[in-house]
């Protein structure tokens, strides 16, 4: 397993510098609000931001690009089932997906908060805490499915990027409905979107099976 | 031994047969070549064997067992690498998916012809693509290779070296192509495909000998371009 891992972090390093390199360009901002403290709160408003670069850069291209350029007859044609490959590829994504979100999280309690801090504003909410973290992962799981069931880049990457805006402007109209304690709406929202991730695996994982 | 055998192995794409009633056996160290017009269901055949498609009808057998893709190595049409990958990353894919990776045939082959681990795969000729595909084949050590193909688009010099290279594997190879001529020279079975049903099948010898009367094809060519005129007056 360990050696299938290297196979898909090397179909993925690009992806993960193209990431790295966004993180890289945040921090930057970030440092220079620190400087010009007429700038702050502007890093802030930009963090629900990575979801969607997720879903573009990392999630609807890891199956799309496969059929696009053939390969996927070269990796599924070996003795690795197409289960234990997809298996492989997800791991790294989503280890990269949520070492990004990290990065973010770090940089955010780094940024200067710019005026006072209200929880319960949306950008803030969806920065901090667990939910980041779980839609990270729903936005590469959405993407990693559309990128399946269309086969091309050029459907997937906008489709997913609508959805995963989609979604956000939904989750906060629930949220606005839910009269939660701020760690209870976090803990419940991050698992909403954690069983809709899943659900989306399995989507993937059906578009790639052979069929009869 | 029989390495390959389909019975009434079919692929029905909505109510399009692309191959029916397509029962073969193929034995072990034959060459076979797979032969038929563009869309005669040459790759939707390879792709079945390969486990790449899910039979509508019927099933494969190799060596004897139901289809496992540890028994069967492909280089699919185009021979699809990873692009920015370099040769050595290449192999140590090969070796990463499959259980009885043979480093040391991979490698060979590729030394043979000069190639160097370092080279990345969108900077090599179509002739060192196919043999680096072909090395990842040969390294998965299976016993039936399944080449689509394997000639199409080389220049004259690089269509030689692959060839020699083809004949030279110590396997059963199954492969397709357009150009006959070329064909007569490593292969010594002969499958021929049309409008996805099996017109013609087994050893070259055997074919030309069971001509029926006032049909004298005296070579591979002339055989199945017979054929194929029969079928296309018929239908």
């Amino acid at each position: 397993m360990i050696r299938l891992l290297w196979v898909a972090w090397r179909g993925q390093r690009a992806q993960a510098a193209t990431l790295a390199g966004v993180i890289v360009l945040y921090a930057m901002a970030v440092a220079a609000e620190r400087l010009e403290p007429e700038l702050s709160g502007l890093t802030a408003q930009l963090a629900g931001f990575l979801a969607g670069a997720v879903c573009l850069v990392w999630g609807a291209p890891l199956i799309a690009r496969e059929f696009e350029t053939g390969t996927y007859r070269l990796a599924w044609t070996q003795s690795v089932t197409r289960g234990r490959w997809l298996a492989a590829v997800l791991a790294v994504a989503a280890l990269g997906a949520l070492a990004a979100t990290a990065a973010l999280a770090a940089l955010l309690a780094w940024a200067p908060p710019g005026g006072p801090v209200d929880p319960r504003s949306w950008p803030y909410y969806e920065s901090h805490g667990v939910v980041p973290f779980a839609r990270v992962l729903f936005a590469l799981a959405l993407g990693v499915a559309l990128g399946a069931v269309t086969r091309h880049t050029r459907v997937a990457m906008p489709l997913s990027l609508l959805l995963t805006g989609a979604a956000q402007l939904a989750a906060r109209a629930a949220r606005g409905r839910a009269d939660l304690p701020y760690w209870s709406l976090q803990w419940l929202e991050s698992a909403a979107h954690l069983v809709l991730a899943l659900a989306l695996v399995g989507v993937a994982h059906v578009a790639i099976r052979r069929r009869g | 031994m029989t390495a390959l055998e389909t019975i009434d192995l079919g692929k029905r794409y909505g109510r399009r047969w692309a191959l029916r009633e397509c029962s073969v056996a193929l034995p072990a160290g034959a060459m076979t070549a797979l032969v038929g017009t563009n869309g005669a269901g040459k790759s939707t055949l390879l792709h079945l064997v390969t486990g790449l498609l899910a039979p509508t009808t019927g099933g494969v057998r190799v060596f004897g067992r139901p289809l496992e893709m540890a028994d069967v190595a492909f280089v699919a049409q185009d021979k699809p690498l990873y692009r920015r990958w370099s040769v050595a990353d290449l192999l140590r894919f090969g070796a990463a998916t499959n259980p009885r990776w043979d480093h040391g045939r991979a490698r060979s082959l590729l030394d043979a012809h000069h190639i160097a681990p370092g080279e990345r795969a969108d900077r090599l000729s179509g002739g060192q693509r196919t043999l680096v595909a072909l090395a990842l084949a040969v390294g998965k050590g299976a016993r039936l290779l399944v080449l689509d193909e394997p000639l199409a688009e080389l220049d004259p010099l690089a269509r030689v070296r692959v060839m020699r290279a083809i004949r030279d594997l110590d396997a059963t190879v199954l492969l397709s192509s357009h150009i006959l001529a070329d064909l007569a020279e490593v292969c010594d079975h002969l499958i021929l495909l049309h409008e996805g049903r099996v017109r013609l099948c087994g050893a070259f010898t055997g074919l030309l000998a069971a001509q029926p009367a006032g049909h004298r094809a005296a070579t591979l060519e002339d055989l199945v371009l017979e054929h194929l005129r029969a079928a296309g007056g018929a239908s």
